[in-house]
């Protein structure tokens, strides 16, 4: 044997001892059908069917089955070629648990099972593990599953998760369920534990806010039939999907605190800052520039960025000059209520007063000014003819 | 008014704006009727009139939108001045122009009534603008001659309507002055004030030029403009002269003064009270453009203000 051929021999091995494992499984050889299109079409006499029976080992190969041989699933097959139909064990049966839980999801209560089995998400042959879900091109693929039922439903580019997050990240997986549910990931009770799992600091800051109080007394007082869009859980303030961030949060939180605050939020659009931020400032306070945002407290407990002690500091956040008068200003100011804003009480019928007296004795001047030419110019026409000179 | 074929002397308003041919009854009320122009209001007056008016406009076409920010035309407007900021920029220097226009006109009062050679002619008086008792005696008799009660009062040189604006001026700049620079410097304010004045200088600033809108964009402008007598348009203030007829009219007592005017020789300097030539087309066509400018937008401001109020 010479040089050459020796080496094109050891080279064949090569490839053979490194190369994919084929299908094959208990000394059968599926690759000799299954990987020839042309093939099967001549056998099923279609080409879909043929394309569906397809199975190219690289995909099978790079799927979280990868190292399984092709019975473990198609476990009646004994011959090649095989007797039909091909009997495919139900994917519980090594997987009982995600089963179970599947069970109880929303997915399990459709009606087609087929839309919404196993393989509607995780696909056939192709199934990915776990590893390739958090890579790009895996998210994107599982994400892919979920919008091909759900169309309209993908997250807006300017979404700060967009790219970057799983639906089944946020949702759920095999216990997913509508967000208005108890025990859904994305029911506001639950928010805290699934949004909190990459946003940790900001969980831990929030934990103790007074709307996490909120949320542990209505827990412990065993109101768990609110309706969720009134619990102040992540997405009552930063919205689903879409939502705006950095800064732009800061401009939308006016908007998201005033669906549950409408008094303060009606009395804060009083204000300058509220009517700036209304035509879209951005530079005038909104809610969070005072309260904060995760870390929110009552102004009566010295910890508020709102408590008396604080105020200078807060507000001096934008105004660097504000001392201890500055911060008396009414930030919330209420011309109708006499008790807690008098003297904007006084002014404010006092200027009203001024308003409605000043132009109502104006308009009586006009109004009457008015009427009293219209009629003289009426008569002064009636005259005209008999006093002409010719 | 006169029938303008009949009577035409030398400098009378068909003249003046026919360049020739017949036109018919001026689009200004102070150029109809007959007998020389007289000279009204000087260059300074008519440049002080200008600017408070001018800066008046842009105040409150950058202000309404802040004080109805929840209304459909809000958000238009502020687009139209290029945002909240810039149009907050635009109101502080507008404001600036004012005050200074005022401080102006007080420092030419002072220095004018220093100079003058009998200065309490212009202090109290049918020469003076100063409101007196005589003005309360002319409104009660304007009401009396509405009714027909009574003949229409006559106006020395400022009726008490004029007064009324005149000293309204005066106030606003005060209180809506006073109040807007409490809030451009709040921090240095802060300093001797309490900070709930604040909250009471919003609503006074607020609510005083709401008050100041509403009269000039419909009292002012139909005592001087709309009324049917002076209907479409009265420019004297911009020209800065009307016709001895129009003097008659608006104030008899100063036109009684003036007999006898028509033989003197025409005073191209704007002099108070001496004959003066006719406005030129071009200071008519400014004039008039002008002043249908003014009251077009002030009309549309006041929908703007009725929309929000009542919707």
């Amino acid at each position: 044997m010479r040089p050459a051929q020796l080496l094109g021999l050891l080279a064949s091995l090569t490839i053979v001892h490194l190369a994919p494992a084929r299908l094959r499984a208990q000394g059968l050889e599926c690759d000799r059908c299954h990987a020839e299109l042309e093939l099967l079409r001549q056998r099923t006499g279609s080409m879909a069917r043929a394309e569906e029976l397809l199975t190219p080992e690289a995909v099978l190969r790079g799927s979280a089955h990868g190292k399984l041989a092709c019975t473990a699933c198609h476990d009646g097959i004994t011959q090649s070629p095989h007797a039909l139909p091909v009997v495919t064990r139900r994917c519980a049966s090594c997987h009982p648990a995600a089963d179970s839980v599947w069970g109880g999801s929303v997915h399990a209560q459709v009606r087609d099972r087929a839309s919404v089995g196993c393989p509607a998400c995780h696909g056939v042959h192709d199934v990915a593990s776990r590893q390739q879900l958090r890579t790009p091109a895996g998210r994107e693929r599982g994400n892919a599953r979920c919008t091909a039922c759900h169309a309209g439903q993908q997250l807006p580019a300017t979404d700060p998760h967009a790219g970057r997050a799983l639906c089944a990240g946020c949702h759920g997986s095999h216990d997913i369920r509508g967000p208005e549910l108890i025990g859904s990931a994305m029911h506001p009770l639950r928010q805290l534990a699934t949004c909190g799992a990459c946003h940790d600091s900001v969980a831990a800051v929030w934990r103790g806010d007074v709307h996490a109080d909120t949320l542990r007394k209505l827990l412990a007082a065993g109101v768990l039939d609110e309706d969720p869009d009134a619990l102040p859980g992540c997405t009552a303030c930063h919205g689903a999907h879409g939502a705006p961030r950095g800064a732009a949060m800061a401009r939308a939180s006016v908007g998201r605190c005033a669906a549950c605050h409408e008094r303060f939020a009606e009395i804060y659009y009083e204000s300058y800052h509220g009517q700036a931020v209304r035509l879209g400032s951005q530079a005038a306070a909104t809610c969070a520039d005072c309260h904060g945002a995760h870390g929110i407290r009552p102004s009566a407990e010295p910890p508020a960025r709102t408590a008396r002690a604080r105020r200078v500091a807060t507000c001096g956040a934008c105004h660097p000059e504000a001392g201890a008068r500055f911060v008396a200003y009414a930030a919330h100011p209420e011309p109708m209520n006499r008790e807690r804003n008098p003297w904007v009480f006084f002014t404010f019928w006092a200027m009203n007063a001024l308003l409605v007296g000043a132009m109502g004795l104006w308009a009586l001047h006009t109004g009457i000014w008015w009427i009293r030419l219209v009629l003289d110019q009426r008569k002064a026409r009636a005259d005209q003819p008999r006093n002409a000179p010719n | 008014m006169s029938d303008t074929g009949t009577h035409v002397s030398t400098h009378s308003a068909a003249d003046a704006a026919g360049a020739g041919q017949m036109h018919p009854v001026p689009l200004d009320a102070a150029q109809r009727g007959h007998g020389p122009f007289i000279w009204r209001f000087t260059t300074h007056q008519r440049w002080l009139h200008g600017l408070l008016m001018t800066s008046f406009f842009v105040l409150v076409l950058t202000g309404i939108p802040l004080r109805f920010s929840c209304a459909p035309f809000a958000p238009m407007l502020m687009r139209f001045w290029g945002g909240v900021e810039q149009a907050g920029l635009i109101h502080r220097c507008a404001a600036a122009i004012m005050v200074s226009t005022f401080l102006a006109h007080v420092i030419g009062a002072a220095r004018g009534l220093y100079r003058a050679p009998d200065p309490m002619r212009l202090l109290w008086g049918r020469e003076s603008i100063v409101p007196q008792p005589r003005d309360a005696l002319d409104f009660v008799q304007q009401f009396r001659w509405f009714f027909g009660l009574g003949p229409r009062p006559q106006f020395g040189r400022f009726s008490y309507m004029e007064k009324f604006d005149y000293m309204a001026v005066f106030w606003g700049v005060f209180v809506i002055g006073g109040s807007g620079f409490m809030l451009w410097f709040p921090e240095f304010f802060a300093r001797w004030i309490p900070g709930w004045l604040f909250n009471v200088a919003t609503i006074v600033h607020g609510e005083e030029a709401l008050l100041a809108t509403a009269f000039i964009f419909t009292i002012h402008f139909f005592n001087v403009h709309l009324r049917p007598d002076k209907f479409p348009l009265d420019a004297v203030m911009f020209t800065g002269r009307a016709t001895l007829e129009y003097m008659h009219e608006e104030h008899p007592i100063l036109a009684a003064d003036l007999a006898g005017i028509e033989g003197r020789p025409i005073s191209t300097e704007p002099v108070h009270d001496l004959p003066a030539p006719p406005p030129s087309h071009r200071s008519t066509m400014f004039a008039t453009v002008f002043g249908f400018l003014a009251w077009g937008v002030g009309l549309a401001t006041i929908g703007m203000i009725l929309w929000a109020v009542l919707c």
